[in-house]
């Protein structure tokens, strides 16, 4: 058996490196073709999403806000990266060729934006494929995605894949692009990186065509990978069997499921690394007991990894009103139904299961995406620290394709998006701190998260000039225990 | 306390059971008198039983969506604005149907229906019937979001069924028609592909109108 082809950590490559010298030149002679020609770089990225009026058979295929999200993508790349090998042998590249990623979370300066995609011309003064202007201000001079956008940490601590609060998304339907079913890979980092790199990253009928979509895809893609090192993928029919068409070299008809995805060593790639180089897992370890305000049952100790499904979820409060987004920091209150969590105290008395909170903020909303992320923090203290901010932040808001979410084209309803969070860790931790005394109320703050902007003159940090103002609507945020 | 609670958590699981039990008493009072004429505004009260018995099915996905999203102890109340606001659009629109309009003959309301299965507007109500809108917790606000949800998948609804209904309308309401057209109803509102469902269902109504009217035409 040959040798897989190896993905590698695109900050291990000098900017002039063959490996994406050789892609740039793919990316030339693909953008060369005629967009009918399945091989050519305005094709794959169609595939993905299309402003066109008159789309071709296999355009605006990607399945987002769903289960499926990560075996489409794991599809996509596997055939565009052999469609881009066949173009590297083509110009006399290497035969090894394979997509490189971008570990946006590996430290240092790897969060900014890979040298070989920030300017014009390359290192021998000719144009540069790989450069887009249609990125933020302030990415292609070298603006910083800061950590709690490009944390693979609320995904990889997810025990079970399906579910909306759980690492792979919702059951939805294999048709349509966008359902609100999105899982924690997919919001963060995946979401919230499209909507921070911004221009054509931010929209899906757009993002293939920026050269780095591909390594945003592989890092992605390598979280999945990393995940599945320790942890169960669905086995209900409906994923394992769902296919998808894509094209392979020479623009072949072609066709994956997600049973044949499932593992990378069948489809001859891999990654340069073999395990995660932090400690496993990175936020769920088994917890002494804790009392939350409310006399709870016992929690019995907790299992990893945890196959079970997503729990029956019973809600317990929610906003009264709808709550706008604009560009700066939000506090809204939820306050816990007293009845409920009573009655629910006795209920889970007689069955005896571990009791587990999740925040659901949904029917979020806007005419279009304002590029902005919004960090989801709760409890977080009046002139939070940068530590409070860590301790307290349960997830992030970003609305990547909330323009197709609203306007369907498919079989799928116009729908807001949502983003829905398990809580228990840290309503474990400020109940032990007895920082959550009334135990009655829990408040959810807003806050929007900024570039890192350069080091350097000041006039080199661009400020960001997306549509910070245009409101975002979130219908409601609501609590629920399980 | 406690047995008080623990039926409430078995009802949790399946919110809409209310709402199909009073589904399944309409059709058993409408199967109790087939064949009925439409005689005007009098019949009202039997073109009630017969839209919750045909349309309440399509309406149980909204009506559990309202409950689960609905604090525990305000359940049924919500699940039974949500609908009752649903049924009121149906009853409207019998009232409109039964008051004012002429009678068509069977062919040509079959004819109508599956011409506008077609139409771009049939597959935005469609989508729109399963168009979901945040539900405060408590108090007179969430009241009237219960309500004004079920006016509005029971609007969207109606504009996508309108035509179907118009053809229970325009005949004797017969086991077979409302037993095959609240099928097609329901196929239409849970499958997963209902762009397509509209299409072959086109089909089938097209094929019945050309057996009413080819007679007629010949």
């Amino acid at each position: 058996m040959s040798l897989p082809f190896v993905r590698v950590d695109v900050w291990t490559l000098p900017e002039d490196d063959p490996v994406l010298t050789a892609y740039g030149d793919a990316v030339a002679a693909m953008k060369a073709k005629p967009a009918s020609d399945p091989t050519s770089w305005a094709y794959q990225a169609a595939m993905h999403g299309s402003l066109s009026a008159a789309p071709l058979p296999l355009w605006n295929q990607c399945r987002h806000g769903s289960w499926y999200f990560v075996s489409w993508h794991r599809a996509y790349l596997y055939y565009f990266e052999r469609i881009v090998r066949a173009q590297v042998v083509a110009n006399g590249g290497p035969p090894d060729w394979a997509l490189p990623y971008w570990n946006y979370d590996g430290g240092g300066d790897h969060n900014t934006l890979p040298l070989a995609f920030r300017g014009p011309t390359r290192t021998d003064g000719s144009a540069n494929p790989l450069f887009v202007t249609q990125r933020n201000a302030g990415i292609n001079s070298g603006a910083g995605l800061p950590p709690s956008i490009t944390t693979p940490a609320f995904a990889l601590g997810r025990p079970t894949f399906t579910g909306a609060s759980e690492f792979g998304g919702g059951i939805s339907s294999a048709s349509g692009q966008f359902w609100s079913q999105t899982g924690r890979l997919e919001q963060t980092p995946h979401n919230d990186v499209h909507v921070a790199i911004g221009g054509w990253m931010g929209n899906p009928d757009t993002a293939a065509q920026d050269p780095i979509f591909w390594l945003h895809h592989a890092n992605v893609d390598r979280l999945w990978w990393l995940w599945q090192q320790h942890h169960q993928d669905p086995t209900d029919g409906r994923w394992t069997k769902q296919s998808f068409d894509f094209v392979d070299t020479g623009g072949v008809p072609a066709a994956l499921d997600a049973a044949g995805v499932e593992s990378i060593a069948t489809l001859d790639y891999a990654y340069d690394h073999r395990r995660l180089r932090i400690p496993w897992p990175p936020i769920r370890k088994v917890r002494p007991l804790v009392r939350w305000p409310f006399p709870w049952p016992e929690r019995p100790e907790r299992r990893l990894p945890d196959p079970a499904p997503e729990p029956q979820r019973e809600i317990v409060g929610a906003t009264e009103q709808p709550v706008q987004l604009v560009g700066s920091q939000v506090r809204v209150p939820v306050r816990i139904d007293r009845r409920v969590s009573e009655s629910l105290r006795f209920d889970m008395r007689a069955r005896q299961p571990e009791h587990r909170a999740f925040l659901d903020v949904e029917d979020i909303d806007a005419d279009r995406d304002p590029g902005v992320v919004y960090g989801v923090y709760v409890n977080l203290p009046d002139g939070a620290s940068e530590a409070d901010l860590a301790a307290h932040h349960v997830g992030n808001v970003s609305l990547f394709g909330v323009e197709r979410a609203r306007d369907p084209r498919g079989d799928e309803p116009g729908h807001g998006l949502r983003v829905s969070m398990e809580i228990t860790e840290l309503l474990d931790r400020l109940a032990a701190d007895g920082t959550w005394e009334d135990g009655e109320q829990v408040d959810v703050t807003f806050r929007p998260i900024t570039l890192e902007q350069p080091a350097g003159p000041a006039d080199q940090a661009v400020a960001r000039t997306e549509h910070v103002q245009l409101p975002i609507t979130v219908g409601r945020v609501s609590v629920h225990f399980a | 306390m406690v047995a008080f609670a623990v039926p409430r958590v078995r009802a949790a699981a399946h919110p809409e059971a209310g709402a199909a039990v009073v589904v399944a008493l309409a059709w058993i009072v409408l199967l109790a008198r087939p064949g009925h004429h439409w005689a005007g505004p009098a019949d009202l009260p039997q073109w009630t039983v017969m839209a919750a018995a045909m349309m309440g099915p399509a309406a149980l996905p909204g009506v559990r969506h309202t409950a689960l999203n609905s604090l525990r102890w305000r359940r049924r109340r919500a699940a039974a604005e949500f609908g009752l606001s649903y049924l009121a659009v149906w009853v409207a629109y019998g009232a409109v149907v039964l008051l004012l309009l002429p009678p068509v003959p069977v062919g040509v309301a079959l004819l109508v229906a599956a011409g506008w299965q077609l139409t771009p507007y049939k597959r935005r109500w469609l989508l729109e019937c399963h168009r979901g809108r945040p539900l405060p917790p408590t108090g007179p606000r969430a009241d009237r979001a219960a309500a004004e949800f079920g006016l509005r998948v029971g609007g969207a609804c109606a504009g996508s069924c309108w035509a179907l209904m118009a053809v229970m309308a325009s005949g004797p309401m017969s086991v077979l028609w409302t037993a095959g057209l609240s099928g097609l109803v329901l196929t239409e509102r849970v499958t997963r592909h209902p762009v397509r469902t509209t299409r072959i269902a086109a089909l089938v109504l097209a094929a019945l109108a050309f057996a009413y009217l080819a007679p007629a035409l010949a």
